[in-house]
């Protein structure tokens, strides 16, 4: 067991590029998500490393090993599908037994009728399906052993395609978007078991979703993904709190992040809305200025101001979300209240984002480092 | 939607049973013929009912001039030869056209569509002649082996096989299973219907087929049922229609009850290939 490294890792579907010069680390038993929207090329990053498709160029290595020399099953990956992909006509002892009849009975063992006649391949079959019911026990499925497939729920068979991932004990286990066919209520619980499996097992998890609650609330580090690239690899709320660029920030959090235009003076003042915010050391030109609508507070502080005109006002049990109509741009900023703060659509409203919550962008989209300025100047 | 009323659903009925008597006619006919000694069936009076009834005499005859039971074997053998050929073939290559991508897959496909379309007829006489040069004439091989490669069962199994979630062979693979046993092992069991709609074709157009026995077959002890029947007439019976038709009452036999046993399938067959194909 050991770190698995991809570096340069291009696919080409026709000619389009769904992986471009892909580099990306998996630490030794982490839980990893890759974070994208549908057509970010996680789906076939994950792919990729199981050995289910080969790329076009770079290397994908664990350890000392070469894992694009090794066929899917020598790569002790084992993968849990959207799909579930359990083998319908197979009962639930059978489809979690299937990878180690596979390893474990050779050709002629495997065939029909092979456990009627010899003795060993009986005793063999026991052990295997003695160890499926010990994983069947381990996730509460050991009551279903005998079902096939299509008698379970969804949750159901969630668990049966996990206990099949788990009987070989893999190094590295992925998911491919494994709760995206279930319900809200199970997904959550689902959620909250897979993490403890995975502190459980101590293994590598690799783990595809577009649901960013997901990816943030099991992971130890997150990929966000976007069109064949990785914009950033870092813990969830480092993600959250430091996104790396606007595109990032834009992906994580919800509502959305806002976006307000900013200048940055010659002499390295960042001026937004007509205030002077921050410093930096950068050059002069445009940037932009982004705050979380949770960030907001009613309360005098350094950093920016934001007023405008209550729009759309949405009750959310402890929270307000008010849409804000900056007059002078005539954007839209969504804003995170206190339930009971007197926001009426129509009104004039002023709030406050602390400096700290501030993030500021290049040109190019790119995180800029700003330093506090702390008298709170009007600039005409 | 209004339901029809009492008189319609009636009438319905009788238009619906009264075409199903045509087509039922000719085998009614045959049954009934079956009964029936020689001077009823001649006589000048056509009588529905047999007034004498000959069943044992005339099937007596049927089973015992000529070898029928051995026809009927011939004719199992000759199904269950092909048919196990043909899956044997069709299988694999329909997973290789749903599933895998090789080079010059869109030009082997479009010859397997090209098979499709040849009537076998056209084919019959080259058929004929590889088969005389390797010497397999008038034998078993000769009715079994040029039917072992079934472009329809191809195609049949190639539109079902597509249906198949990737995901599930994905699965197979990383769980360790080749590609052969990904076919027989995955595929296979998730195809049955698709599979059994393709062989109860197969069975039935080889049991009822004539014209390819009637070209390679000599031996009367190798004639498969229809060409069996055949013989029968030519050889023994002449004109007694009596026989004969036991005879072809005990060789569709297998067929109906093929069919009641399997109707529900047949019908998914039907269709399957109407809809897919």
């Amino acid at each position: 067991m050991s770190d698995i490294q991809i570096s340069g890792l291009t696919k080409r579907f026709g000619n389009a590029a769904v992986l471009q010069e892909l580099d990306l680390t998996v630490r030794d038993g982490e839980f990893l998500t890759l974070l994208g929207a549908s057509g970010c090329g996680k789906s076939t990053l994950l792919k990729l490393i199981a050995g289910l498709d080969t790329p076009d160029t770079g290397t994908i290595r664990m350890g000392d090993r070469d894992l694009l020399a090794l066929s899917p099953s020598a790569r002790d990956c084992a993968m849990v599908f959207q799909s579930y992909a359990l083998y319908p006509h197979m009962t639930v002892r059978e489809n979690i037994s299937m990878p180690l009849v596979m390893r474990g009975l050779g050709f002629w063992g495997r065939l029909p009728g092979a456990r009627l006649v010899s003795p060993g391949v009986r005793r063999r079959l026991a052990d295997i399906h003695a160890s499926a019911h010990e994983v069947a026990r381990r996730l509460a499925i050991d009551g279903l052993l005998d079902r096939k497939p299509a008698h379970l729920s969804g949750g159901q068979r969630q668990r049966v395609a996990l206990a099949r991932a788990m009987v070989r004990h893999p190094s590295v286990f992925l998911f491919d978007e494994p709760l995206s066919n279930l319900d809200a209520n199970l997904r959550h619980a689902l959620r909250a078991e897979i993490r403890q499996l995975h502190d459980q097992l101590g293994v590598t998890f690799i783990y595809v979703t577009h649901d960013q609650h997901e990816a943030m609330s099991m992971s130890d580090r997150v990929a966000v993904m976007r069109e064949g690239r990785i914009l950033q690899v870092a813990p969830p709320e480092d993600l959250y709190m430091r996104p790396q660029s606007l595109e990032v920030a834009r992906f994580v959090g919800a509502p959305r992040i806002n976006v307000v235009p900013g200048d940055i003076l010659a002499n390295g003042e960042i001026h937004c809305l007509a205030q002077h915010i921050a410093d930096t050391a950068g050059n002069g030109g445009p940037c932009r200025v982004a705050f979380r609508p949770q960030a907001v507070t009613l309360a005098k502080a350094p950093g920016l101001t934001v007023r405008g005109v209550v729009g759309h006002v949405e009750y959310a049990g402890a929270e307000l979300m008010a849409t804000l109509t900056l007059p002078s741009q005539g954007e839209a900023c969504i804003v995170c209240l206190p339930a009971g703060t007197a926001a009426h659509a129509g009104a004039e409203f002023e709030v406050t984002v602390p400096w700290e919550a501030l993030h500021v962008f290049d040109a190019g989209g790119q995180r800029m480092s700003i330093g506090r300025c702390d008298t709170l100047k009007r600039v005409a | 939607m209004k339901p029809p009323s009492p008189s319609f659903r009636i009438l319905r009925h009788v238009v619906l049973m009264a075409v199903a008597l045509v087509f039922l006619m000719p085998f009614i006919w045959m049954v009934l013929t079956s009964l029936k000694p020689a001077d009823e069936i001649f006589g000048s009076e056509i009588h529905l009912f047999p007034t004498r009834f000959a069943a044992v005499e005339n099937y007596t005859l049927a089973l015992t001039k000529v070898p029928l039971l051995r026809y009927l074997w011939n004719g199992v053998l000759v199904c269950a030869g092909i048919l196990v050929l043909q899956i044997l073939v069709a299988l694999p290559a329909a997973y290789a056209f749903a599933k895998l991508s090789f080079r010059g897959k869109p030009w082997a496909w479009r010859l397997v569509m090209l098979a499709l379309m040849v009537p076998y007829q056209a084919t019959a006489i080259p058929l004929y002649v590889m088969l005389y040069h390797a010497g397999l004439l008038d034998s078993m091989a000769a009715l079994i082996l040029p039917f072992s490669v079934s472009a329809f069962g191809i195609f049949l199994m190639r539109q079902f096989f597509r249906t198949v979630p990737d995901d599930l062979i994905h699965a197979a693979r990383l769980d360790g299973m080749g590609e052969l046993e990904i076919v027989w092992r995955v595929m296979l069991p998730t195809a049955m219907p698709a599979l059994l709609a393709f062989s109860i074709f197969s069975v039935v157009w080889h049991w009822n087929d004539y014209f390819w026995p009637l070209l390679v077959i000599n031996s009367p002890h190798l004639a498969t049922p229809p060409l069996g029947t055949m013989f029968f007439r030519n050889e023994e019976a002449g004109s007694a229609f009596g026989p004969l038709m036991a005879g072809t009452v005990l060789i569709t036999a297998p067929l109906v009850l093929l069919f009641v046993v399997a109707q529900k399938r047949f019908i998914e067959g039907v269709t399957l290939t109407g809809v897919k194909g």
